[in-house]
């Protein structure tokens, strides 16, 4: 079935399957960015947004995104690179398979809550697994990105 | 997830229809539930399209539509309001921002998830569900119904009325199922406790908020008593997350705790 | 130093953050066939019959493999020094299955929902044996995992298949039970650890494609590319010169990636359909059918004096292999010789036992190897020991923990299977990471416990930890530097960057030795066709052997610049300054670098700059570090909240100290995931219960309020820049330190990991009664 929506900001149309994640569609689609990491909700790294607020991609039926608006890291890029300044600069950056993931979700908690504190952060990306990191250094990274590059 | 066939329906009665016509019709809420299923769904019902997803107050209570996500309904206003955000902070505690973006109150009601953080806290305040056929039925009588129950809950509403409440939920991190879980409530002299992930299903511990209800004024002595109580009175097992034993030492811990909280003690 | 031991951003997190594909997956051919699995619903059991028809009559069905159509050469999954010190005991699809979740069959086809239902129509008829399910009762048990013939051993390690033991070791130095005997105290405890899951977020993904020069191509997201080829050579008994493996970005290894997983089932899929296949592990693959660390019990006694001397350690492990023996010997190893050197004063030290098959989950790599397993039991013990000498234990450390200029005859008997490596610590500031953590954490006015107005404790626990950096004599990395035209450089290497960021430090090494920035030297890894040799991101070897290859390869760069520099001034090498752009003669006069280049490649004396230098380690400098935690426990529910981890470590002078400190707490916090939730139950048919995120809990943003990490000021001369290894260490300390934490706090001592809230309570409980009664 072909459903028309809105990925970055560009209607597209696309073939989708009845019972077709938005994860495994996107991906169909070569919107690699979107990772897979554990197809059952619990792991983060297929964070979307839709209409700006994070969604799990795996979770989200393709279905459902008739005429919404779908924004991947690929739509993002200005705000992405600041978040990615922020990474390098706290030494954030590991494997970095969470990553995408946790950019569209650190994004969203700006616009949401631009005073966002270190335990705030904490507790929004809680669902964002991360076997590489210990945590800490995305934190401060957050902070320094929502604090508009000052740590 | 293979679906035969998915409907987008735009009216209730439309719905009912298909629901009643089609023995494996499956209604989808936010669909994470469902998704973890593995039998192939012949025909997929998508509520969205039905205006069930908003939050309305009046002077006695809050309507929260069946589609309302998780997340909605944690940062509402007036929910924060109630027992001390004790619903919210609830809320907050299953999986990510994410996810609660997706997972609605109604499917968290009609599933009757043993390991609900929903119906927990829900159980300890006064609320009503309301379908689209079976019309009203409170929370409590909905839980103890049994055997399939083919209605579209439509919305849930919850009386407004003050009331000190604390939830508790008992995990190794917050993405965990609870191990146990307790919510505590009075309002105007009137205790409700119940207790979820039993590994059961979430219930009231009716007789000991009956016994407490007697009492002017419970000492700490006897808020440690009900905790005990509350051990004896209701069913708690084993399970790979705990065994029978550590839950009675929790449950004992934190309906104790809780009643303290609410009685400001 | 201008770019080592200095903040620089990882060469490549911004581009993955954006979204380039880069992960293996992100590289499949898009029409690639699917590659499925069938797995074993039993824990054991033999194929009397397997009816593939209808399978292959499904439309959309391209292949269907089974033990009966599959080469049938024994060979191992790990990816090792060669020839390995794990058993060939592993057919690429077998008569047997040996526990819930081994491969069966594979079918290949168009797409995901096909191949599924192609598995579906597989018939297969099991003899259902009985499981060997529990490490204790596998040796000379009934029933026999490895029965089959054409298994063996490529040298001597105890592998003795019809007893269920894959590996078996001993040594001692001295005489252990005399000096046991001559002790004033001796402890002896039994401590067991968990099969903890790598639980990588990138799963097992691996794609491969024949290529326009008719060449097998595949993808894959290892650890070690270079043993991928050589062991898919072997067993499909394809010519290695026909294999191509590249290894793009890894989501995560840990260990888990240090081995061929769906490699074998793709590649042949692709060999026989010549079609592009893939394979993407399930999240319950990941978890069922990968790879976990070896559980352990492990009996240790300690001897001491009463004036707090050391002066015996006995240690005897069982380590469960599960159902086929990678890492067996190694892991088993590691847990002694990268541990029991911590206390290298003793007058007698004695260390053996056995790796047994069992019909469960394999094990096999997994950072920290062995050492995670045997610092947990050791430094359980040495605080127990401490209590019953009443000596603090802080004091018993510093006096029995080796120092700089020491030894240890450790390490010169134990190795990688084999013999090892006489060494001494030209560096070893263990002793400052000690004093460094105590002052972090304020131990003196924390230690042991302080009860809380409210009722809560809080207390602090301690351990320090010892690993190695790199394999001596085996681990060998090698690097090539091109220089381009404009005068920047490609940095060519086969160390594996699997989210450690040593695509990173390597070129910040490279980028030191030529005195240029980072964005001059692009850096690549790895790919069998175009970059030289390296063993593979394993035994924390990467900064210190690869890295080493690279400094020399970058010394030869500069070296041959100055060369063509003086060809090009008219002058004689000695008298060429080079500042990284700019070549100045004695006479002050001057070429740039991209003058220089540019006339190498368009005008005159026109060649091609290239440099390769290879190093293998003549020893494996340890780093060590100190781990200090304080938590804040209720002792009427047993939970807990870690309020703080400290860790002090030695590494040597860290290539990127930001990257190293990550590296650093991401060990901890898998470490603290293993010592209080990370748990693993099967049912009793052996079936795998934790086998997803919902039921196997890995720690989140939460579970760790508080990390305080530093590193020490030190130089280990033969390191790459004075740098050691960092990328293991982290993980050793937690679950030691944890569980004197909690024995601060309650005087409950736990001995089996994990130490989850129940044990605790329990441990509480059992204490009140006791001290009721
Ligand atoms: C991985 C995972 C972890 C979870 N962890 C927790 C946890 O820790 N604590 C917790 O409390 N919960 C947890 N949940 C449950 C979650 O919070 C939701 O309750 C659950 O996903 C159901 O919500 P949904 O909107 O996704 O419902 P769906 O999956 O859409 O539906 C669930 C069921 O309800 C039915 N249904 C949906 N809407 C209606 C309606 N309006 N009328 C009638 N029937 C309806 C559906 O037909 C279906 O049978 C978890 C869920 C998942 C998938
Ligand atoms: S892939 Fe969607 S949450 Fe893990
Ligand atoms: S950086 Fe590897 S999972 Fe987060």
């Amino acid at each position: 079935m072909k459903i028309t929506f809105m990925l970055n900001d560009r209607k597209v149309t696309w073939d989708a399957l009845p019972g077709e994640s938005l994860l495994d569609f996107l991906r169909r689609h070569h919107v690699v960015s979107v990772k897979k990491g554990c197809d059952g909700s619990t792991c983060g790294v297929c964070t979307v947004l839709m209409n700006h607020k994070p969604v799990l991609a795996c979770t989200v039926l393709a279905m459902r995104c008739t005429g919404e608006h779908i924004h991947t890291v690929e739509g993002l890029a200005d705000e992405v690179e600041k978040i990615s300044e922020a990474f390098g600069i706290e030494g954030a950056d590991q494997c970095g398979f969470c990553n995408p993931g946790i950019a569209l979700s650190l994004y969203a908690l700006k616009r949401e809550n631009s005073n966002a504190e270190a335990s705030e952060i904490r507790q929004y990306l809680e669902g964002h697994l991360c076997r590489c990191s210990g945590y800490q250094a995305q934190v401060k990274a957050a902070l320094r990105y929502i604090g508009g590059g000052q740590s | 997830m293979h679906v035969e066939a998915y409907h987008k329906v735009s009216t209730l009665e439309e719905a009912y229809e298909l629901l009643q016509t089609h023995d494996s019709a499956v209604l989808l809420g936010g669909g994470a539930w469902i998704r973890t299923g593995s039998k192939p769904i012949e025909h997929l019902i998508d509520l969205k399209e039905l205006g069930l997803n908003t939050i309305t107050e009046t002077d006695q209570s809050i309507i929260i539509g069946a589609m309302v996500s998780l997340r909605d309904m944690e940062t509402h206003q007036g929910i924060k309001q109630l027992g001390g955000g004790f619903l919210s902070e609830a809320l907050s505690q299953i999986l990510g921002v994410a996810f609660r973006n997706t997972a609605t109150i109604g499917g968290s009601v009609m599933g009757k998830y043993s390991f609900s953080d929903v119906l927990t806290p829900l159980l300890v305040l006064d609320v009503s569900l309301h379908f689209y056929h079976a019309k009203t039925m409170s929370l409590a009588s909905f839980l103890s119904q049994r055997g399939r129950f083919r209605d579209i809950l439509t919305a849930i509403s919850i009386d407004k009325t003050p009331c000190k409440a604390m939830f508790k939920k008992v995990s190794n991190t917050t993405l965990d199922f609870s191990i146990v879980n307790v919510a505590v409530s009075l309002v105007k002299g009137r205790h409700k406790i119940a207790v979820g992930a039993r590994p059961s299903i979430a219930v009231l511990a009716e007789s000991v908020m009956r016994w407490l209800d007697t009492i002017e004024k419970p000492s700490e002595m006897i808020l440690e008593e009900a905790g005990e109580r509350v051990v004896a009175d209701i069913k708690l097992g084993s399970n790979q997350r705990a065994k029978e034993a550590y839950r009675q030492q929790l449950v004992k811990t934190y309906v104790t705790r809780g009643l303290k909280e609410v009685h400001g003690l | 130093m201008k770019v080592v031991n200095q903040y620089v951003p990882s060469v490549d997190g911004k581009g993955i953050m954006l979204g380039r594909p880069a992960f293996t997956d992100d590289l499949a051919e898009p029409n690639s066939l699917i590659v499925k699995v069938l797995r074993s619903p039993h824990a054991f059991a033999k194929i009397k019959g397997i009816d593939t028809k209808a399978a292959e009559a499904l439309e959309g069905v391209e292949l269907v493999l089974t033990h009966k159509n599959v080469p049938q050469k024994a060979f191992t999954r790990a990816g090792q020094g060669y020839p390995e010190p794990s058993p060939h005991d592993k057919f690429i699809l077998d008569r047997y299955v040996r526990y819930v979740g081994d491969e069966v069959a594979a079918v290949a086809a168009v797409d995901e929902k096909t191949a599924e239902e192609a598995l579906r129509l597989i018939e297969v008829d099991y003899e259902v044996l009985e499981p060997v399910l529990d490490l204790e009762t596998a040796i000379d048990h009934s029933s026999v995992i490895h029965p089959e013939e054409g298994i063996r051993e490529m040298f001597p390690i105890g592998f003795e298949p019809k007893r269920n033991i894959a590996a078996s070791y001993a040594m001692h130095v001295g005489d252990v039970d005399e000096t046991l005997k001559s002790c004033d105290q001796v402890v002896r405890e039994t401590f067991y650890t968990q099969a903890q899951a790598h639980a990588m977020m990138e799963p097992h993904t691996v794609n491969a494609r024949m290529d326009y020069q008719n060449r097998l191509l595949i993808y894959s997201s290892t650890q070690t590319p270079f043993h991928v080829r050589r062991i898919l050579s072997q067993a499909l008994d394809v010519p290695i010169s026909r294999i191509r493996v590249i290894k793009p970005r890894v989501g995560g290894g840990f260990g888990g990636k240090q081995a061929l997983h769906g490699e074998m089932l793709v590649a042949l899929t692709t060999l026989r359909t010549r079609k592009p296949a893939k394979m993407v592990f399930s999240r319950q693959e990941v978890f069922e059918s990968s790879y976990s660390r070896h559980p352990m019990r492990i009996d240790i006694a300690l001897g001491a004096m009463k004036d707090g001397t050391l002066k015996a350690m006995d240690c005897k492990i069982l380590s469960d292999t599960g159902a086929y023996g990678e890492h067996a010997l190694t892991v088993f190893m590691v847990a002694g010789s990268k541990v029991l050197p911590l206390y290298n004063k003793v007058d007698a030290v004695r260390f053996g036992g056995q790796v047994v098959y069992t019909n469960k989950t394999p094990a096999g790599a997994y950072r920290g190897y062995g050492a995670i397993q045997g610092n947990f039991a050791l430094e359980s013990a040495i605080d127990m020991l401490c209590e019953q000498l009443e000596i603090d234990p802080i004091q018993f450390r510093q006096k029995n923990m080796i120092a700089e200029g020491e030894s240890s005859p450790i390490f010169e008997i134990m190795g990688e299977g084999t013999e090892g490596t006489a060494m001494t610590m030209e560096t070893c500031k263990l002793d400052t990471c000690v004093q460094r953590g105590l002052e972090l954490i304020d131990w003196h006015n924390k230690y042991p416990r302080r009860i809380l107005p409210n009722g809560r404790i809080k207390s602090v626990g301690m351990a320090i930890a010892m690993q190695g950096s790199g394999i001596p004599y085996i681990d060998m990395g090698a690097a090539t530097i091109k220089l381009n035209d404009d005068g920047f450089y490609n940095l060519m290497v086969g160390a594996t960057d699997i989210g450690q960021g040593s695509d990173t430090i390597l070129t910040q090494i490279a980028a030191e030795v030529l005195m240029t920035t980072v964005d001059r030297v692009i850096v690549y890894s790895s790919d069998s066709d175009l970059t030289p040799f390296d063993t593979g991101a394993y035994a924390s070897s990467t900064t210190y052997v690869s890295g080493n290859a690279v400094l020399a390869t970058a010394e030869k760069m500069k070296l041959m610049l100055l060369e063509e520099a003086a060809k090009a001034l008219g002058c004689a090498r000695e008298s060429v300054r080079f500042d990284g752009q700019v070549f100045t003669t004695d006479s002050e006069e001057t070429i740039t670098l991209s003058q220089l280049s540019n006339r190498l490649y368009y005008n005159e004396d026109q060649q091609q700059l290239t440099a390769t230098a290879s190093y293998v380690g003549t020893k494996s400098p340890p780093p060590f570090m100190a781990g200090l935690i304080e938590i804040d426990l209720d002792p009427e529910t047993g939970e807990f909240d870690i309020v703080d981890y400290v860790s002090v470590v030695d590494c040597g002078t860290a290539i990127n100290p930001k990257l190293a400190i990550g590296q650093i707490e991401g060990g901890i916090v898998q470490g603290l995931g293993m010592a209080h939730f990370e748990d693993v139950k099967y049912t009793k048919q052996g079936r795998l219960i934790t086998n997803d995120f919902l039921t196997y809990k890995i720690p989140t943003q939460q579970s760790v309020k508080n990390l305080q990490t530093e590193i020490v000021h030190s130089y280990e001369a033969s390191g790459p820049f004075g740098a050691k290894s960092v990328g293991e260490i982290g993980i050793d300390t937690p679950p030691a330190a944890l569980a004197n934490a909690v024995y601060h706090a309650t005087g409950v001592r736990i001995t089996s990991l994990p130490i989850t809230a129940e044990k605790r309570m329990a441990g509480i409980t059992a204490k009140k009664g006791e001290q009721q009664s």
